[in-house]
């Protein structure tokens, strides 16, 4: 039995290391390119998710890189819930891009699952709407406003 | 003058003597009488004067006999009349005459004494007696006898009597007493070995001066992890002096792990005080109060209210970390027959009348085997920047007719915000068995809403049986989630059958469609399917494939928004999970396309498709002692597209670890790498510690640095958090539950009668409240007072089993077995009659009239395995044999004493034969009778 969980412990250890290794060997990240947008900075964000629940959504939005047309960053936001007052982190890394004339595309990766945002930009401001994956019959939703605090 | 010259004389020659008694018998130690005492009054005669000699000395340990040899003085060795008295101090007893005459002239010089050295002597020199030794004309001399006590170590350590019982998650109070049976002052100092995963909450204990004779009472007091499972656990405590083990003892602990607080205790309030620093260097505080627990017998408490807030997402992170959260204050009153519910409240009334509601108001809900009534009256809770609230009210009813379920429901809803919601509903429902065990239930609704009204209705069939369940709903409710339902339209399927023992399916489907104020259309479909194939008891492979599409096109009023997008994401993935022991190890990978469409206002359609493929491992070790886990994550998409690409998350993290060798003070801590988008890398380094205090206090800190919390410079500073934590167990409003005893029915009379003794030890449940009887058999358990106490047979020594119960009192009686020996007569003293007896079937039928059924264990024998005490009228069902017989009259009762196995023999007579004349016309054949 002994033998039997040193053997097991070994093999997960090693199968874990081993194929963390080769897989981020074999991860190649793209040259990044010139800039073809001006997002990079700080954004506040300001939201509401209409279902399956009620919640305000505060934070900020951090554009950390950009490359071509797309950039990342990381989205840190706060959730109060409308109904019962409840507060709740929610935070996440943002990757989206341009597409269209002024159209601001991103994902935002939040507990788990990513949320997909989609705002048109006037100036330095994105307004828009957003939707993720449906969670208990109901799809998670809503709308968001950036403002841009610094560049 | 003379006279006091002569004495002088004699005290020289007593002088002379003692220094050869010395060294006749012992060296003198230091500190023992060197000096000759001499004593006189001024009247006195000679044998008034006392002159004391050196002592004599021996050792010995308490509780024994020792023969000390005392010497004659020098002085009085010539004397023909020298007299003796042996005077005992103290505690000590002298065996044989205390007083004796001595002839010295004749030679003898020494004197026998026998001393008893008594058990509570303390360690070192003590005078022990006294040997006068008095001849005319003499002064008396005294010569002391010291016994030397030698040192006796001997530290008792008793268990408090009675079984300890805790529950897990909380503190249990170990008592325990320790004596001092030995002779000497003693500093011992406790030891414990406690199970993995405890903690003692004594910080540092000091060491304990305990005199001879001395009892201390002790209780320690341990922190059982929540984690524990239920059973027998085991502390080990040691009295140490020095590197010395003077006692140790091992203590069984009864754990038991329910989800609801024991009903022993009262309701556990928690107030804890949080501070938090966030990104900017800014403080937050957050003061949180919270009560859970039993107010008393199946009454219990849950309330919660909040007071501070936290500015900025690392504070709340924070103040997530160290467990401590914002929410508006509520009281909730929970019994078997209802619920009361104030403050900050909600509910649901059913698909079509109202989801998920809730306000600042009450909530009602009562309960009974036939009907049960929810209703809801809240005030909406005002919108960030508004003071706006709406009325809320509903109630619901159901009533059981036979084995179907009626239900109405009517409801007023509305809030306030960005996208306001509003409904007044009714409904009628009905929810009927169906076949192969399944139920479908069915509702309609008319529905009104903002902006319009519509005819709801919704259909579910349910079939739960064993491991497989299967679930079609399909519901339409105008309005949607606007509305309070889920959505405008849903249809979903789930079904999950294991095909054999080791390979089980699981497969859904689902799809919604929804208008909101936010979107004109809002659709989502998806499917997957499961199957899983356990390869041994511990590890499980399965494949998944799954497929997941939405839709939303936004609505044009909205400023600066239009358009629509949508996400197709498809995925086909293969996991294995497996353990051994307190070792997991999870993997799962997953290969898949994801497609992303956007339509902006008057622009045309933009597509993109990108792999997505990604592999995650965790591997770790869980036990109550804590979680220690790895992790890792690395999934890859387009380096385009809006993609969270090439991310690899590598991380380590403790939960809940503890360290004891710092008092048991738990740890967390995770470490977590994350790389994405390019070069860009963030990390997580985070630690914390739950210290317990004293009294209930404790604390608990927390330090993270995040990469994704920046201060506005840039910095990503660390993010500091403190909480303190006071935990209070205070006591039920009045004595919980039912008390009885859990008696031995030794006349299986089940009633308990004088001199049938309790049974400690025992454990009785009702519902899921557990209490075990003390040492007089006596119990007291918490629970719905409408379940019955049983008795929990595990419990008992073997052979013994429930006999029944008079009120609360649970008698237990042993079990023996019985054998009833069937014969079979011969009929009629013709010829023995052959027949299988092996369907026999024999029946003690008790005197409450349960039936206890015997199984056949021999041709002729029938054995009833476990028969409690008690008086049985024996039955006998011979339907199925292949001859009628019957079993001859009277038959015997069964009377189990419980104290021998019980064999009785029981006679089968075949049915006569009586033979008929056909020519008188009353029969023609043979009849059986």
């Amino acid at each position: 039995m002994r033998i039997a969980l040193k053997f097991f412990q070994k093999s997960a250890v090693l199968l874990v290391f081993a194929g963390a290794a080769l897989v981020s060997a074999c991860l190649k990240s793209t040259e990044p390119q010139p800039s073809l947008i001006d997002l990079m900075g700080t954004w506040n964000y300001v939201g509401v998710q209409t279902g399956p629940f009620r919640e305000d959504l505060t934070g900020t939005l951090e554009i950390t890189s950009e490359s071509g047309t797309s950039f990342q960053g990381q989205l840190n936001l706060t959730g109060r819930n409308t109904q019962t007052g409840e507060t709740r982190p929610l935070n996440g890394l943002v990757s989206g891009s341009e597409k269209g004339i002024g159209v601001i595309d991103f994902d935002a990766d939040i507990e788990s699952s990513l949320r997909r945002h989609v705002g048109q930009i006037v100036v330095d401001t994105i307004t828009g709407t957003w939707a993720g994956p449906p969670s208990g019959g109901s799809m998670a939703s809503g709308t968001f406003r950036l403002e841009r605090e610094s560049r | 003058m003379s006279r006091v010259a002569g004495l002088f004389v004699v005290a020289l020659c007593a002088l002379a003597s003692s220094a050869r008694a010395q060294s006749s018998v012992t060296p003198v130690q230091p500190g023992s009488s060197t000096a000759i005492m001499v004593s006189s009054t001024k009247s006195a005669s000679a044998r008034d004067i006392e002159i004391t000699l050196p002592s004599v000395t021996a050792s010995g340990a308490p509780r024994s006999y020792q023969v000390v040899s005392v010497p004659v003085p020098d002085a009085l060795s010539r004397s023909p009349d020298v007299e003796v008295e042996i005077v005992p101090r103290g505690q000590f007893v002298i065996l044989g005459p205390r007083t004796r005459a001595l002839d010295a002239g004749s030679g003898r010089k020494r004197l026998g004494v026998t001393i008893g050295i008594p058990a509570s002597a303390l360690a070192g020199r003590i005078v022990a007696a006294e040997a006068r030794f008095t001849s005319p004309g003499s002064p008396t001399l005294v010569v002391p006898v010291e016994i030397d006590v030698t040192l006796v170590r001997v530290v008792v350590l008793r268990p408090a009597a009675g079984p300890i019982n805790a529950q897990a998650g909380n503190d249990v109070i170990l008592p325990f007493d320790i004596a001092n049976a030995g002779n000497a002052i003693e500093t011992v100092s406790a030891s414990l070995a406690l199970p993995s995963g405890w903690a003692t909450r004594e910080m540092h204990p000091a060491p304990l001066v305990i005199a001879p004779g001395e009892t201390l009472k002790r209780r320690v007091r341990l922190k059982i992890p929540a984690l524990s499972a239920t059973g027998s656990a085991f502390v080990q405590v040691s009295l140490l002096v020095g590197a010395d083990t003077l006692a140790s003892e091992i203590m069984t602990i009864e754990i038991f792990n329910s989800s609801s607080i024991g009903s022993q205790s009262g309701p556990l309030v928690t107030s804890a005080i949080s501070h938090a620093v966030d990104e900017n260097g800014h403080g937050n505080q957050l003061f949180t109060l919270s009560a859970n627990g039993a107010l008393y017998d199946s009454v219990r408490i849950d309330a919660r209210m909040s007071q501070g807030a936290a500015f900025g997402g690392a504070a709340s992170n924070a103040f997530a970390r160290l467990g401590s959260y914002q929410s508006s204050a509520s009281l909730m009153l929970s019994a078997p027959s209802g619920q009361l519910s104030l403050g900050n409240t909600g509910t649901s009334f059913s698909d079509l009348t109202g989801l998920y509601p809730y306000g600042q108001g009450a909530l009602l809900h009562l309960q009974h085997p036939n009907w049960n009534v929810l209703s809801l009256g809240a005030m909406s809770l005002p919108p960030v920047g508004s003071t706006t609230r709406k009325p809320m009210f509903g109630i619901r009813g159901e009533r059981q007719f036979g084995s179907a379920q009626l239900s109405t429901s009517i409801s007023h809803l509305a809030d306030e915000g960005i996208s306001p919601r509003s409904l007044d509903a009714f409904g009628v429902g009905a929810a009927v068995p169906s076949p192969f065990g399944s139920t479908f239930k069915a509702e309609i609704a008319e529905r009104r809403f903002q902006g319009g009204s519509g005819f709801g209705w919704s259909s579910e069939l349910v079939r739960v049986a064993g491991q497989g369940n299967e679930q079609l709903r399909v519901t339409h409710a105008p309005g949607g989630s606007d509305a309070f339902a889920r959505a405008t339209n849903e249809i979903l399927a789930n079904i999950s059958e294991p095909l054999s023992s080791r390979l089980t399916v699981s497969a859904s489907a689902w799809r919604t469609t929804d208008a909101t104020s936010v979107f004109t259309g809002l659709k989502s479909n998806g499917l997957s399917l499961r199957p899983q194939y356990t390869l041994h008891g511990a590890t499980t492979i399965a494949l998944d494939a799954r497929s997941y599409v939405f839709d939303a096109a936004s609505r044009q009023t909205t400023p600066g928004v239009g358009g629509a997008f949508g996400t197709r994401d498809q995925q086909l993935g293969i996991s294995l999970s497996t353990y051994l022991r307190q070792y997991y190890f999870n993997s799962s990978a997953y290969l898949g396309n994801v497609a992303r469409t956007v339509s902006p206002s008057g622009q045309p359609t933009v597509t993109d498709r990108s792999p997505r493929n990604y592999w995650m491992t965790n591997a770790g070790w869980s036990g109550v002692g804590g979680v220690i886990e790895v992790q890792m994550r690395v999934e890859q998409t387009r380096d385009r597209g809006g993609f969270v690409n090439q991310q690899s998350l590598f991380g380590i993290r403790g939960e809940q670890v503890v360290l004891p060798w710092l008092s048991g003070i738990r740890a967390e801590g995770e470490l977590q790498r994350i790389n994405g988008f390019g070069n860009e890398t963030s990390a997580i380094m985070r630690a914390g510690l739950a210290i317990p205090v004293v009294n209930g206090f404790s604390l608990k800190v927390d330090a993270e640095r995040n990469s994704i919390f920046h201060s506005t410079s840039g910095r990503v500073p660390w993010i500091l958090g403190l909480r303190i934590e006071h935990v209070l167990m205070v006591p039920m409003l009045r004595t919980p539950g039912k008390s009885g005893y859990v008696f031995e029915d030794l006349n299986g009379n089940q009633r308990r009668d004088p001199g049938e003794p309790g049974v400690p030890g025992a454990i009785v449940r009702r519902g899921g409240e557990t209490a075990v009887a003390d040492a007089s058999g006596k119990y007291r358990v918490g629970g719905d007072f409408r379940q019955p106490v049983t008795i929990d047979e595990a419990s008992l020594p073997d052979g013994w089993s429930a006999s029944g119960a008079d009120h609360s009192d649970l008698g237990v009686s042993l079990s023996t077995s019985a054998e009833i020996e069937l014969v079979v007569a011969p009929r009629s003293g013709i010829a023995a009659v052959q027949v299988d007896l092996a369907k026999a079937h024999v029946i003690a039928r008790d005197d409450a009239g349960r039936e206890w059924g015997a199984i056949m264990t021999g041709p002729t024998t029938a054995t009833f395995q476990a028969l409690p005490i008690g008086t049985y009228k024996l039955e006998f069902d011979l339907s199925e044999l292949s001859e009628p017989l019957v079993p001859r009259l009277p038959i015997p009762v069964l009377i189990v004493t419980g104290k021998d196995s019980k064999s009785i023999t029981i006679i089968l007579d075949p049915r006569p034969i009586r033979m008929w004349n056909a020519a008188d016309g009353r029969g023609g054949s043979a009849q059986k009778k």
